[in-house]
């Protein structure tokens, strides 16, 4: 949900800022490597 | 969670005639207003707060950013925090406030959360939020077990025998260097609150943190018009790098000519009992080089008067460092 929201947003285009709109859930796992690429990978189709 | 009546008010005059028949705006009100809910809901299933009605002014037309006539900005008590850290004209003349907000929460709070709602936010003292643990702040004349506990995180400035705990809200920090109005409307009519009057030092009296009595709505906040040229920064430092709160944070306003400093406006966030602007720190830069050796020499001025717990001697030195760091970064941005 976080990651639809981002898309969205206005979210900064490097990874960081991804990280960033990705904190707040109760897991850091919210922001592992695969899951901020997966998320950069669809942005970037868009 | 105590079970609670939830209203919808009409307007603005239905909502300040309700809250009025609150004993209290303060700790232990029996009506409270609702804006996003992330402190108040939070609080309520910790039991910390008790109210028999809630109050949902979301509807009511308080959630616009208006540009004054003189230059000024309006913001609406239900802004969205997320709303006014992203409107393009925060961004540009007053950034500060825009950083503040965005290294506060996280996105999802940041989408809820209101400005009259960041205004009000309590403590993080994990005393306060633990009704098993006595606190004079929840329950007056109960004790601070947090002056002999776990005070890591709680007060270097403006704290009291009965009360050490901190200001939670980095949006308060911006708006305290910004020196925003808060405009407020009561059943005597509207009144315009200087932001350095609006919180309150515990003092012996920590629950009452605002100026507010019961019926006063916060509608909006103003700001004065943008210093021309100003530079500005908000740093935060903290235990994690996202989705914490300040252990020290620096609000920093600065205009620089000729190499020579001609205005500064500086406020510490993760350190006071309220939201804590220097003066004496702005007075010091005034006319000085914009250099390290006078950044540091205001550092050490705004934190002369601190006052450490038994576990937070660390915060004097790390909330010097966070300043000298502001104003290094806003005097080279």
């Amino acid at each position: 949900m976080s990651a639809v929201a981002l898309l969205k947003e206005p979210c900064g285009s490097d990874d960081a800022a991804v990280k960033e709109l990705m904190s707040g859930n109760i897991c850091r796992c919210g922001a592992y490597a695969n899951i901020v690429d997966a998320i950069q990978q669809v942005r970037k189709r868009e | 969670m105590h079970i609670f009546e939830f209203v919808r008010p009409k307007d603005s005059a239905a909502a300040i005639a309700a809250a009025a028949q609150s004993k209290s705006a303060q700790q232990g009100a029996d009506v409270r207003f609702m804006g996003g809910g992330t402190t108040l809901i939070d609080l309520m299933k910790l039991n910390v707060e008790t109210p028999a009605r809630v109050l949902d002014i979301n509807r009511l037309p308080l959630d616009k950013i208006e540009l004054m006539p003189d230059g000024g900005l309006k913001i609406g008590a239900t802004v969205r925090n997320s709303d006014l850290a992203y409107h393009a004209k925060v961004q540009q003349d007053y950034s500060v406030l825009s950083q503040a907000i965005l290294q506060g929460a996280s996105a999802q709070i940041r989408n809820m959360a209101t400005v009259g709602g960041n205004l009000l936010q309590r403590t993080r003292c994990v005393y306060f939020r633990d009704t098993a643990m006595p606190c004079n702040k929840r329950e007056p004349g109960t004790g601070c077990p947090a002056i002999t506990g776990h005070n890591r995180t709680l007060a270097i400035f403006g704290a009291s025998e009965h009360c050490i705990a901190t200001n939670p809200s980095d949006m308060c920090v911006g708006l305290a260097a910004l020196e925003a109005t808060i405009h407020v409307q009561g059943t005597k009519g509207s009144r315009a609150v200087a932001f350095a009057d609006f919180h309150l030092l515990p003092g012996n009296t920590p629950h009452r943190e605002t100026v507010l009595e019961a019926g006063d709505l916060i509608t909006h906040v103003t700001l004065p018009p943008p210093v021309t040229g100003s530079k500005q920064v908000y740093l935060k430092l903290r235990d994690r790098a996202s989705y914490e709160f300040a252990l020290s944070s620096a609000a920093v306003v600065l205009a620089v000519a000729s190499g020579k400093i001609t205005r500064a406006r500086i406020a510490l966030g993760g350190v006071g009992t309220k939201p804590w602007r220097s003066p004496e720190a702005e007075a010091a830069l005034i006319g000085k080089p914009a250099n390290d050796a006078s950044f540091r020499q205001a550092a050490e001025v705004a934190l002369r008067n601190a006052r450490p717990q038994s576990e937070n001697k660390f915060k004097i030195e790390l909330a010097k460092r966070c300043l000298t760091h502001a104003l290094r970064t806003a005097a080279t941005s």
